[in-house]
């Protein structure tokens, strides 16, 4: 039989990362192994992934939650897909919902036979062949067992953070509050054997996750992994986040306030209930 | 509207790729194209591909055929999956059937769990908790609508061919006898205008299929595509296929026997027995591979046996211009898993979906060679794994298989398979999970650790999941005919009204 080896988790950080992988764990390997979370009140977290895709049905599907404590809990609302305003051209919108466009054969995917069809003067736009873009265009949303729509949330992510360690703690993960002042290397295989925090408290472990964000104080100032940067590609590297009290209900008619993500261009744009604004730019273009 | 550039396509070479294409291709585009196919009475096809896996059967239903008469004109027999003799060790057996094994869930494969009820000896054989594997030992089948097994087909390739034919020619695509002298290329562009026949007649195309085999007549001889030689990891270079008449009840799969230098592949039909040795002639003569085979078929042999030479690998480009290479002209890995037919089917249904009706663009053709290769090269990766783990030390051969460099792609998924029993079925990637560990562990290569999945359930509950699991398949199989008693039954039955039921994607 296998010998079992790694029996202590470290989880370092506490934002969404580390308190969702420390759920995660504990959901489904919880009777094996010992789970730490190490974190600091005085460490702020970023925070601002507040809109998520489908796949984020099935992770609290997973972790066990139920849909409705989590929403209440994470004031979170639906979301369909996301309106992009003033890309292509100043003054364009586009959506891209989280739906099936049409219906494709094994032989050409559906929007060939649209294209063909816009050809000979038949048929609509696109997006009328889409359940998903049409509702979030009507600022429409529907939900059952067995529900038609494909949709993910948008949540408070400091909440999020704050339910999932809740139940952590409740299931067994021990929390560390505290800074890391250094970390502890094997001398021959250089494998992390302990954090050692600033009260001096060592918090030994076989498997360590790195969730300290950007600066990655396991994974690269400690293990110096290296980093690829893609900004030649992805050129923003700032983001302004605010929050503003909810002005407006989160399913209006008007669907610039519906159950879409909005990234504009150039101005902020709003998300129901508490809105979450943000502003993505490049700093110092030209150097 | 854009404008429609490819209004003829040629198809050169009348094989089964020749006739899979122009089947496929008059059924779904024959409006919008002509479509003629070149062959000569004067060459021989190899038509030695006699055994498929079950995208076989998606095939068929793509093109509406019912599967009685498909059956019928091709002499078929239901196939469940292959099995191995003397691979690992001289004396070993295992299957790799079609079926998946077990229950899987998202956080571990099946084998997890059985690997650790093995550890606790609370498991049987991994083909108990399979129905195609436990069928197939059993010689027994069922098929029907919405059949729980998972089939293809062994098949007579020569009269496949001949059955597509009817259909393509029904469908309107003209055939044209004789042998091809030259090939006419744009003098500019290189693209291909036409085919000079010996006759002296011109077939001109704006889209060219190369069927031609091996020697690639229009896609390497005349475009100088390029190949790649895989022989390095694939060391087979050599197959003598022999005819046999039937002595025994047909059996549901394939029997791949490994011997000194290669292995024997021995394939049921319902009128006669397809056997053929493999083998590399650096290790053993053409005579001693002959005879070897002679002495080993069971059966009177209907036919002499002759040898077809090879090199495996993957032509550079299979899509070079205004020429898209199917079949042997496109490469070959060798017959151990089936594959030839599907990388046939599944070039055609790709060259469908790629169409390119307004011109043949680069971005077209880059698509269709990259799915392509890495179609061949993940099927290159399983049947080298074959190979690599062989434990035998009786023949210089397998001295040589076992020592042979491998793809790092192949030595990460040892590896991977090794340390902590994980297999994966990348996105786009013909075998699946399944498929890798019941070669893996059929070929003895034993994990070191697993999921810890198994671990987290309690020692009934293990028990009673592996129990429940087993003995409804040991049920459900006691219930089924023998293959042979289904399929006279199935071949005595007038043909259903209706096409073969749809099959879903899962091979």
């Amino acid at each position: 039989m296998q010998d079992q080896v790694v029996k202590k988790v470290v989880i370092a950080g506490g934002g969404s990362a580390g308190w969702m992988t420390a759920q995660a764990l504990v959901t489904q390997l919880g009777p094996l192994v010992d789970i730490t979370l190490v974190e600091s009140d005085a460490i702020g977290t970023v925070g601002v992934g507040e809109s998520t895709i489908p796949t984020a049905r099935t992770f609290i599907h997973l972790l066990g939650l139920d849909e409705r404590e989590f929403m209440r809990e994470t004031k979170a609302t639906f979301k369909i897909g996301i309106l992009f305003d003033n890309w292509a051209r100043i003054g364009d919108r586009y959506i891209h919902s989280f739906g099936e466009v049409g219906k494709s054969t094994l032989l050409a995917h559906f929007h060939h036979i649209w294209m063909n069809a816009r050809d000979r003067g038949i048929g609509g736009d696109l997006g009328d062949y889409c359940l998903e873009l049409k509702a979030s265009e009507a600022s429409r949303f529907f939900t059952s067992e067995n529900g038609l729509l494909n949709y993910a949330y948008h949540l408070d992510a400091t909440l999020f953070g704050r339910y999932l360690r809740g139940r952590c703690i409740q299931q067994g993960v021990t929390r560390v509050e505290g800074r890391i002042e250094r970390v502890e290397q094997n001398g021959e295989s250089g494998f992390v054997e302990a954090l050692v925090m600033e009260n001096g408290e060592r918090i030994a472990g076989d498997l360590f996750i790195d969730c300290t964000g950007f600066r990655g104080l396991l994974i690269e100032q400690t293990l110096k992994t290296g980093f690829e940067d893609w900004g030649h590609w992805l050129p923003n590297d700032r983001a302004v986040a605010m929050q503003v009290s909810a002005t407006e209900p989160a399913a209006p008619a008007d669907p610039r306030r519906g159950p879409l993500c909005r990234l504009a261009v150039g101005h902020p744009a709003a998300a129901p209930r508490r809105q979450g604004l943000g502003l993505l730019l490049r700093a110092h273009v030209g150097r | 509207m854009a404008e429609q550039v490819v209004k003829k396509v040629v198809v050169a070479g009348g094989g089964t790729a020749g006739w899979m294409a122009a089947a496929a291709l008059s059924k779904h585009l024959g409006s919008l194209v002509e479509i003629t196919l070149v062959e000569s009475d004067d060459i021989g096809t190899v038509g030695v591909g006699e055994s498929t896996i079950p995208t076989a059967r998606t095939f068929n239903q793509l093109l509406g055929i019912d599967e009685r008469e498909f059956m019928r004109a091709t002499q078929a027999s239901f196939k469940l999956g292959i099995l191995f003799e003397d691979w690992a060790r001289i004396g070993d057996r295992y299957v790799h059937a079609f079926g998946q094994v077990g229950k899987s869930t998202w956080m571990a494969g099946f084998h997890h769990v059985w690997l650790q009820a093995r550890a606790e000896g609370l498991a049987g054989p991994l083909d108990d908790y399979c129905l195609e594997g436990k069928a197939l030992k059993a010689q027994r089948f069922v098929a029907g609508e919405n059949g729980p097994l998972n089939y293809a087909y062994h098949l007579d390739a020569t009269l496949y061919g001949r059955f597509l034919r009817g259909m393509s020619e029904k469908a309107g695509v003209r055939r044209v006898e004789g042998k091809i002298q030259r090939v006419d290329q744009h003098p500019e562009t290189g693209f291909v205008r036409a085919l000079v026949m010996e006759s002296g007649e011109e077939v001109a195309g704006d889209l060219f299929v190369d069927c031609t085999g091996f020697r690639g007549l229009v896609i390497e001889q005349t475009l100088k595509a390029g190949y790649e030689d895989w022989s390095r990891w694939l060391p087979t270079n050599s197959a003598v296929p022999l005819q046999t008449v039937s002595v025994g009840p047909a059996v549901p799969y394939t029997r791949a026997m490994a011997h000194t230098a290669g292995w024997q592949w021995r394939i049921p039909l319902q009128h006669r027995v397809g056997n053929g040795l493999v083998y590399c002639n650096e290790f053993m003569s053409d005579d001693e591979a002959i005879a070897m085979l002679l002495d080993q078929v069971e059966g009177e042999t209907l036919m002499t046996p002759r040898v077809i030479r090879y090199v495996t690998g993957k032509r550079r480009k299979t899509w070079d211009k205004n020429v898209v290479a199917l079949g042997l002209a496109s490469g070959f890995v060798e017959p151990l898993e089936s594959t030839s037919i599907h990388m046939i089917m599944i070039g055609v249904l790709r060259l469908m979906q790629l169409f390119p009706l307004n011109g043949v663009s680069d971005a077209l053709a880059e698509r269709f060679n990259r799915l392509q290769d890495a179609e061949l090269e993940a099927i290159r990766d399983f049947i080298v794994l074959h190979y690599k783990l062989t434990e035998r030390t009786d023949a210089p051969f397998w001295n040589h298989c076992r020592e042979m460099p491998i793809p790092d792609t192949l030595a990460h998924r040892i590896a991977l398979f090794q340390e902590g029993a994980q297999a994966y079925q990348a996105a786009g990637e013909l075998f699946q999970v399944d498929s890798w560990l019941q070669v893996m562990l059929g070929q003895r290569l034993e994990p070191r650790a697993w999921h810890p999945m198994g671990r987290l359930m309690k020692r009934d509950q293990l028990r009673g999941a592996l129990g429940d699991l087993r003995s409804n398949i040991a049920r459900a199989v006691d219930r089924m005919p023998t293959h042979q008693q289904f399929l006279d039954q199935y071949m005595g039955q007038a043909p259903s009204v209706k096409a073969a039921r749809p099959v879903a994607a899962r091979r």
